[in-house]
């Protein structure tokens, strides 16, 4: 085929350029390293390469929250370990404030320095972090969570999560109410002296009043019936009807009873209602289950029943002094001698494990409940503290004072125990947090690989391709120099 | 006939020929010349009574070396290579545009969220949100940006547009202009002017370079030249102009008109610079920017919806994040800030879940969204509290006064997701049900209660609640745009990504088109010069050939003086 002259020269110059052009494209290739220049030299990849990075940076923004969140939280739970070791420091110093033979001088000191062990504590719940946020308020950032010793928990429950992963979550921190508030337990002993009932030595009739539901505890009163022909009159504007020989029934409110009059009086009998002197007492010696709540254990005297063989028309055995005790549902016996001691298990083993020391001189049907309770509502340890506090300086700290002794050492080691959860909690999220960052680490990694694989330029293939393409050019610029020099006018 | 003639006519075709390949040689890099050839047949003979004896030789014509089916198809491959050569330049500046890192939306997304996501880290944090703010901002600017510069390109279309115009208007006049020489020139004598037909088809070779012509020779010597569906550029000595006009809907938009009256005829025009620069338009020019617009106009309602819902750091309603609200007004060019102050991100949400303190199950309450205030001046998302009693297997939700019933089995239901919007109360009329989302868990006891109410009443204190913030930071990965069948199938970053693909894909085919087209047309093209074109050595060989018979006819010339010199001398 003939060729044209300035065509073929045309064409070997164009052939030229490209070669150029793409050399130049692959000299920039590897001055940036970027495989791909424009999206459109590679469409799909380019995509990826926009998804991708999205999925590296979000990562990357994921372990920057994770950072923030374990810095919360490891400071959360320096916080949280301070507390406990006040609490615990609190709590030996409330066993050593129990210890009969301290002084009330010695109480007072361990009161005060209990008092200031709990200020520190109260300043450890209103502790801020580096922005100036309370810690412990929920999200309510800027309220202060105790105000007071005494004050109640100001912030809320809110729960600040932060994204640590794709539907992630990581709370960062602990609304105080559930951190320094715990339920209650409280032992409560109460006595309930049965009331005594003397007749008016000048009675002329046969009267007669018996007492039954008496529920005044251990309250002083004193009323007087005197019989009118068709009613009782208590003196204080109370009628009380009553035709023989009875019985009559009514229901008091002061003090709660139930009294029945029985039997024939005659006008002007007096009859009179005093409250019961009894002096019996219990109190625990050992209390083996101290977090357990129990129901109410009731103790009621029974007088010693003298035998009398003579007795018509049954002789009466002789029973000696004793208690009946019984939870509503077993019942178990002591006989009574001062200053006895009771393992109450032993007794039955459904009763709780306390060991009594009864004492004193109770009169018949004086009645002592033993009652141990929780509180459903929370309240918080520096309010426990602080009422324990105050009576161990005025030595209020006796068995049958609240907060007991027990009860106070049994809260503040639920208080301890609830801080110790919300640590563990706080160190399970740590944990959280370490393996989300290790998954987002992993997938940093692969998403880089993946990345540098379709970005980034292979460049041994690079640069064999530059030198293959310097080749080529160098080759075509020779060649067109050679060729164009060969002419048949050079011949003419 | 003497010798002396027949040597004269030899020396004159001779020399005709030499003038031919000299003017092949001199033209040799002159553009859209073909060779020529003379072409040269022997004289009457002279009738010598019985025989004839040869007059000599005589030109016959000078032929222009031309195929004109050749010449049709490097037309139609000029046409097609400028088409993609035209588009792939337009294309492949949006391409870089849309892949610069610096411009890029999809590092402007990525920076945003992440701002966002620090103040979920720190919601009580000036800084952070300050900014998040200025991540906004930066986003915003990047659309903008974006925005100019692809209006930039649809002007460039346009000013390009104008100047192809122009020139196919002078390029037409040549073409009847040439006409009219032709066809004077020929005469009627049927004697081709070989210049100016190759100046002719060289015009139009460069109109085919602005747009695809099809031709067609009239007897007369004269070519008619037509356009897209057979518009007429030239008929005969005539020459239709084509101007530029402006599309009545849109006044940013140029289009192609025919004639005097300027009939709209763009999309009947293919081929060409002009072809490429319409075709660019509509395919890559016009999706962008109309996926842009999409991604901002979406992007506004979506975070001011989000935004709205969420209570600042004073307490205050959210309010717009993005303008302008007016959808009409929304696109990639208008999108800005609507809020300048960082206390008034909307970082918290309007409502607060509080547990009875009675309660002495494990359940919990979390609300997880909020769909829209019942006050929004006020921020108020319930019209007084809510409050949710478990009782054997149920929730009795109480609003209002009213009740409504959710069924929760511990132990199967935990961790589920309700919607209160949804719950029938009772009463008559009921009250509008809360526009809540909550999610229950654990295991609550008989009695157990929640009670959810406003985060703002009369007060706000709840400063560090980060769910609002958490709910924005969710909508960089949540599915927003593009609903097909109800359902939203891209979200932010998906959309940036296929509007990049789409003009990654379309830039990468015209670049691959236009690589093919070119190949064609260079093939053409060397079957064209291989028929058309000036070969050098060829020229200086006919040259020897024709200086030699010159020579030989010169000596013919010689041979008859020296016969007739000796008739002469032997008188």
């Amino acid at each position: 085929m003939r060729v044209s002259t300035a065509y073929i020269f045309d064409q070997n110059l164009s052939a030229m350029l490209n070669k150029q052009a793409e050399l130049g494209k692959t000299q920039l290739q590897v001055s940036t390293g970027n495989r791909i220049l424009n999206p459109s030299d590679d469409p799909a990849g380019s995509v990826q390469i926009l998804n991708l990075q999205r999925e590296v940076s979000l990562s990357e923004q994921y372990l920057a929250n994770a950072t923030k969140a374990e810095n919360k939280q490891s400071s959360e739970e320096g916080v949280l370990d301070s507390v406990t070791s006040m609490l615990q420091r609190i709590r030996e110093l409330a066993v050593q404030g129990l210890n009969a033979t301290n002084t009330q001088a010695d109480k007072k000191t361990i009161a005060i320095e209990i008092k200031q062990l709990n200020e520190q504590l109260l300043a450890l719940a209103n502790t801020r972090d580096s922005n100036g946020d309370y810690l412990f308020s929920g999200f309510k950032s800027n309220t202060q969570p105790y105000g007071t010793i005494n004050g109640d928990y100001q912030g809320d429950e809110g729960q600040r999560n932060i994204k640590v992963g794709e539907g992630v979550l990581i709370a960062t921190n602990d609304p105080g109410n559930q951190v320094f508030e715990a339920p209650l337990i409280s032992t409560t002993t109460t006595s309930t002296l049965m009331p005594v009932v003397t007749a008016n030595v000048a009675n002329t009739g046969d009267s007669a009043v018996a007492v039954s539901n008496y529920v005044g505890g251990t309250s002083t009163f004193s009323k007087t019936f005197t019989f009118d022909g068709t009613n009782y009159d208590d003196g204080a504007g109370n009628l009380y009807p009553y035709t023989a020989p009875g019985p009559a029934s009514f229901n008091l409110t002061t003090p709660p009873m139930t009294i029945t009059f029985t039997d024939t009086p005659a006008i002007g009998d007096e009859l009179t209602v005093t409250n019961g002197t009894g002096t019996g007492q219990a109190s625990i010696t050992v209390d083996s289950g101290a977090t357990e709540t129990f129901p109410p254990v009731s103790f009621t005297y029974q007088a010693e029943i003298m035998a009398d063989p003579l007795a018509v028309p049954t002789p009466i055995l002789g029973v000696p002094a004793r208690y009946q005790i019984t939870d509503g549902s077993n019942t178990a016996t002591v006989d009574y001698v001062d200053g006895m001691s009771v393992d109450l298990s032993t007794l039955n083993s459904n009763f709780p494990s306390l060991t009594i020391k009864l004492s004193g001189a109770p009169a018949e049907g004086d009645q002592i409940v033993i009652e141990r309770s929780k509180t459903v509502a929370s309240q918080s340890m520096f309010k426990t503290i602080e009422n324990f506090a105050n009576a161990l300086t005025s030595n209020n700290v006796g068995p049958n004072s609240s907060p007991n002794n027990g009860d106070f050492l049994t809260n503040i080691s639920a208080s301890l125990g609830v801080v110790i959860d919300t640590r563990a909690q706080v160190g399970s999220r740590l944990n959280s947090i370490d393996q989300q960052n290790q998954i987002n680490e992993g997938i940093s990694v692969s998403m880089q690989k993946a990345l540098s694989e379709i970005k980034d330029l292979d460049y041994a293939e690079a640069i064999s391709r530059l030198s293959l393409q310097m080749t080529g050019l160098q080759a075509a610029q020779q060649s067109f120099a050679k060729v164009q020099g060969l002419s048949l006018f050079n011949y003419l | 006939m003497s010798m002396l003639n027949i040597g004269t006519s030899a020396l004159l075709t001779t020399q005709a020929s030499l003038s031919t390949t000299s003017h092949n040689i001199s033209n040799v890099n002159t553009d859209g010349y073909n060779r020529q050839r003379v072409t040269q047949a022997t004289q009457v003979p002279n009738f010598e009574g019985g025989y004839y004896i040869g007059s000599g030789v005589t030109v016959s014509s000078v032929e222009r070396i031309f195929d004109s089916f050749l010449a049709d198809q490097v037309r139609i491959f000029t046409s097609q290579e400028k088409s993609f050569d035209t588009f792939s330049t337009f294309a492949s500046q949006v391409d870089d545009l849309l892949g610069a890192p610096q411009l890029s939306l999809s590092s402007g997304l990525q920076g945003f969220f992440d701002a966002v996501q620090d103040v979920a880290d720190d919601p009580t944090s000036i800084p952070a949100r300050q900014v998040m703010l200025t991540e906004a901002d930066t986003l915003a600017k990047r659309f903008n940006t974006l925005d100019t510069q692809l209006n930039a390109f649809n002007e460039q279309v346009n000013i390009n547009l104008d100047a192809a115009v122009k020139d196919v208007n002078i390029i037409s006049k040549g073409i009847a202009q040439l006409n009219q020489a032709i066809t004077e020139a020929s005469g009627g004598a049927g004697v081709a002017p070989n210049d100016l037909m190759d100046q002719r088809d060289q015009l139009i070779n460069q109109l085919s370079g602005y747009i695809s012509v099809s031709t067609n020779v009239q007897s007369n010597g004269s070519v008619n030249v037509f356009i897209g569906n057979g518009q007429a550029l030239v008929v005969g000595q005539t020459a239709v102009g084509l101007k530029v006009i402006t599309d009545p809907l849109d006044n940013t938009r140029s289009e192609i008109g025919y004639g005097p009256s300027g009939i709209n005829v763009s999309s009947q025009l293919t081929g060409g610079s002009i072809g490429g620069l319409l075709s660019v338009r509509q395919d890559v020019l016009d999706p962008a920017r109309a996926e842009i617009d999409a991604l901002a106009a979406g992007m506004i309602d979506t975070i001011n919806a989000q935004h709205r819902v969420g209570l600042t750091l004073d307490g205050n309603t959210g309010g717009n994040f993005f303008e302008p609200t007016d959808a009409l007004l929304q696109d990639a060019g208008s999108i800005r800030l609507a809020i300048t102050n960082p206390r008034d991100i909307a970082v918290a949400f309007p409502v607060s879940t509080t547990t009875n303190t009675n309660n002495t199950g494990t359940a919990q309450l979390n609300v997880t969204k909020v769909s829209s205030l019942v006050n929004p001046a006020g921020g108020q998302a319930l019209s007084g509290d809510v409050q949710l009693s478990f009782a054997n297997n149920q929730y009795t939700v109480t609003y209002q006064g009213e009740t409504a019933i959710i069924p929760y089995t511990p132990g199967v239901d935990s961790g589920k997701s309700f919607d209160l919007s949804s719950l029938s109360f009772t009463g008559a009329p009921a009250p509008t049900a809360p526009d809540l989302k909550i999610t229950l868990s654990g295991v609550p006891a008989n009695t157990d209660n929640f009670t959810i109410s406003n985060s703002y009443n009369g007060g706000f204190t709840a400063v560090g609640d980060n769910r609002n913030a958490l709910a924005l930071a969710q909508l960089q990965t949540t599915k927003t745009l593009n609903q097909v069948n109800g359902v939203a199938t891209r979200s932010f970053g998906d959309a940036y990504g296929i509007l990049v693909a789409n003009v990654a894909t379309r830039t990468h085919q015209a670049s691959v088109g236009q690589q093919t087209q070119k190949g064609l047309l260079d093939q053409t093209n060397l079957r064209y010069e291989s028929v058309s074109g000036v070969n050098l050595d060829e020229e200086a060989a006919n040259l020897i050939k024709f200086q030699q018979a010159y020579q030989a006819a010169s000596q013919i010339i010689t041979v008859s003086n020296t016969v007739f010199n000796s008739l002469i001398s032997a008188m």
